[in-house]
């Protein structure tokens, strides 16, 4: 069985080229392009699918002038409104007949892109998510229902007692910056507020060539890896060299009260800094 | 590169030899559990998986808040009392991370640790067996953690009151309808007579399924499990009970006004007789497939016409489960869209269901569905974490569990007809409850 394993490994190697990269283990390489990415091969039986991560920087969350929805609609937005060529409903019934998935999850510091499809349809999805990339649809009926939904899901969050003490938290640990509104987005009128010009802004500055952390791993090897992050990414703009500012939090110790005079319950809440997840210490919250 | 090319042909032949001579590369996996046979309980599995780090051990009793006699929420009560009991002594070292939890059918209590502390992790988790030595006062004082418990997950929690007015109307006078956390009224007054006596009831070793999950093997287990020095009580596996459920057909529409509910909602429950099923578990691979098209956009279901051809509904939600060999439960929910009522959106949803049923799955749609379930069951790289998953989803739902294997044979010989003729009882009158929820005006 193990001389099957290993023949089934070498014809592996001998159809996608893996002489160079072992199984599982990361390196730190660059594609043909320039983006410098991390790759981990997999070449195992049975694994045939492909993710790759990026990481665009962003800034909007820490600036006084932005509207701090917007990168949360305009995320959605581009997911959801399709192509010029394919609708919307084309475009999620595509990628489920490919076993294929992306996402884009935007946080304060960083607007997180994953992309997750089998071998067999590597050219096809990375075609779809250049464009989606390169030029998102931003349909007002589309914009309009992710605006609903956001705002209802914040009134959901807030309808709830506990919620509103991450609130103060945030006040205390941060103090009074524009990334609160950002990480709160507790007022409604900002997410009305949002328009297909912010969207446009925001898509523009954020989803560049510059400065990203780019990864890449699965049934795939590392030649490959680098010209699919090309492909991916050579449409968009250069863009600058942006950094985003790591907000500095006080766990200083301290009592804070949050007074909700309708609130049925108590909410008790004790806070403290985890040690970084970089120090490798992830496995300590279990 | 003539010689390259020539290596590498070679290479493909020679590999396609190979795999003629093998099984398909996830059918050629033997199954990842084991059943051992171990008298004292009433099941052991195992499943071994040498490359985990860690090793989680669950103890199940197929017993539930549906068989709770006293006050509704009295087995969750229980389940607190029982684990609090196992793990007063200092002695518990508890560097890994153990917990419990009670559902309709059964209660639960696992440990994960490491291979070494892998027998000390059982004799612990076998102190749930054990009567309550806790001190009354401390047992009383339970009572108040879970009605906090209450105020944090239900009290603010508008699908938490809807959910259980539907499930009491859904399922009039049978168990199905109760609520295994309680109201505060009840959970206030839980006796610990009552819990004592419902522990003892409930909570016996021939009642207990074991499920050993990491790098241990049969032979490890073996030793563990004799160490354990039990009585052998030759248990019989006795046939699955479901609970019963009501027969006589329903057909109600209500307006209901919810505190802390944000948006207007509208939700579709119906129970309908199925064809018998022998084997839920099995008939429930092909519901899967059937509802997978049904929240699809592809021609024939729901998405289309409710979410992408008009805006109707912005988003919403479609399950169906065999609650036993003859009845399925649908459920549907749907917030409207802006400017859309209530009553367009359910108007919506009748015309697309009634449409889908009376056209059936298209022959193209159904071949689409079926690849992608398929690809899903091959694209599964951990097969030992998903068959504990699965086994213990099985063994809390009074289920058989299906290996990957079986999944994946009953997904690709599923025909057209088959889910078809599913697909034309959701039509047959049953118990249907419309609810149309809006929020409160306070």
């Amino acid at each position: 069985m193990r001389f099957f394993n290993c023949l089934i490994f070498i014809i592996t190697c001998a159809l996608i080229g893996c002489k160079n990269e072992e199984n599982r283990v990361v390196i730190n390489t660059t594609s043909p392009d320039g983006h410098a990415f991390s790759f981990m091969p997999i070449y195992e039986k049975g694994v045939t699918d492909i993710t790759i991560y990026i990481a665009w920087p962003t800034d909007w969350a820490y600036r006084e002038t932005t509207n701090k929805a917007v990168p949360f609609i305009g995320a959605q937005a581009i997911l959801s409104g399709g192509t010029a060529d394919i609708t919307p409903m084309e475009l999620m019934e595509s990628f489920n007949d490919k076993n294929s998935s992306g996402s884009l999850m935007p946080t304060a510091d960083y607007v997180f892109g994953q992309l997750s499809f089998p071998k067999e349809y590597r050219e096809e999805v990375i075609q779809t998510a250049s464009e989606m990339l390169h030029t998102p649809i931003f349909e007002e009926k589309w914009i309009g229902r992710i605006k609903q939904q956001i705002t209802d899901n914040m009134a959901r969050t807030y309808a709830q007692t506990p919620n509103l003490l991450w609130r103060v938290v945030r006040q205390a640990t941060l103090g009074d910056v524009p990334v609160n509104d950002y990480l709160n987005l507790a007022d409604p009128s900002e997410i009305s507020a949002v328009d297909v010009s912010m969207l446009r802004r925001w898509h523009k500055e954020t989803f560049t060539q510059s400065n990203l952390k780019i990864s890449v791993t699965g049934a795939i090897s590392r030649e490959d890896a680098g010209r699919s992050i090309d492909q991916l990414l050579r449409n968009l703009p250069k863009g600058e060299q942006m950094q985003s500012p790591a907000a500095k939090a006080d766990f200083s110790p301290r009592k804070l009260y949050l007074h909700v005079p309708e609130a049925e319950k108590t909410t008790l809440a004790l806070i403290g800094a985890l040690p970084p997840t970089s120090d490798g210490k992830d496995a300590q919250d279990f | 590169m003539k010689k390259i090319i020539v290596f590498s042909v070679g290479l493909i032949i020679s590999g396609s030899l190979v795999f003629l001579t093998m099984h398909d590369p996830v059918l050629d996996m033997p199954d990842p559990v084991v059943r051992i046979n171990f008298p004292s309980f009433k099941a052991v599995y195992l499943i071994p998986n040498r490359t985990s780090d860690r090793v989680d051990t669950h103890l199940i009793f197929q017993n539930g808040e549906a068989d709770n006699p006293y006050n509704e929420g009295l087995m969750h009560y229980v389940e607190h009392l029982t684990w609090l009991n196992a793990t007063q002594d200092s002695d518990f070292d508890d560097l890994g991370h153990s917990n419990a939890f009670t559902t309709l059918l059964s209660v639960a209590y696992f440990v994960t640790g490491t291979k070494d502390s892998f027998q000390s992790d059982l004799n612990q988790l076998l102190k749930v067996l054990e009567l309550f030595s806790l001190n009354q006062q401390f047992m009383e004082e339970e009572r108040k953690i879970i009605l906090r418990e209450y105020d944090y997950s239900a009290r603010e929690n508008p699908h938490f009151s809807m959910d259980a007015s539907l499930d009491k109307l859904l399922f009039q006078g049978s168990v199905r309808g109760r609520s295994i956390l309680g109201a505060p009224r009840d959970i206030e007054e839980f006796s610990i007579q009552d819990a004592k006596a419902l522990h003892s009831a409930t909570h016996r070793l021939q009642d207990a399924v074991l499920v050993i999950y990491g790098p241990i093997n049969k032979t490890r287990s073996d030793a563990a499990l004799a160490d354990l020095s039990l009585p052998a009580f030759s248990a019989k596996s006795q046939d699955i009970e479901f609970p019963s459920l009501p027969k006589d057909v329903i057909n109600t529409e209500q307006d209901v006004s919810i505190d802390h509910l944000v948006s207007p909602r509208i939700i579709f429950r119906k129970l309908v007789s199925a064809p018998f099923c022998p084997e839920p578990s099995i008939c429930q691979i092909k519901l899967d497939l059937l509802i997978s098209f049904l929240d699809s956009g592809l021609p024939g279901g729901l998405a289309g016409p409710l979410r992408f051809d008009s805006f109707t509904a912005r988003n919403f939600s479609l399950h169906a489960n065999y609650l036993d060999r003859t009845t399925i439960d649908i459920q549907f929910s749907a917030e409207p869209d802006t400017g859309i009522s209530l009553l367009s959106l359910q108007q919506a949803f009748d015309s697309a269901w009634r449409h889908a049923i009376e056209q059936g799955i298209p022959e193209d749609s159904f071949q689409r569905i079926k690849s992608r379930y398929i690809a899903g069951v091959d694209g599964i790289i951990d097969p030992h974490t998903y068959a504990r998953e699965k086994l213990i989803q099985a063994l809390i739902e009074r289920q058989t569990y299906i290996p990957l294997e079986i999944e994946r044979l009953i997904a690709s010989e599923t025909t057209l007809k088959d889910i078809n003729s599913v697909l034309k009882h959701f039509d047959q009158p049953g118990r249907q409850i419309i609810l149309r929820a809006t929020p409160s005006k306070e």
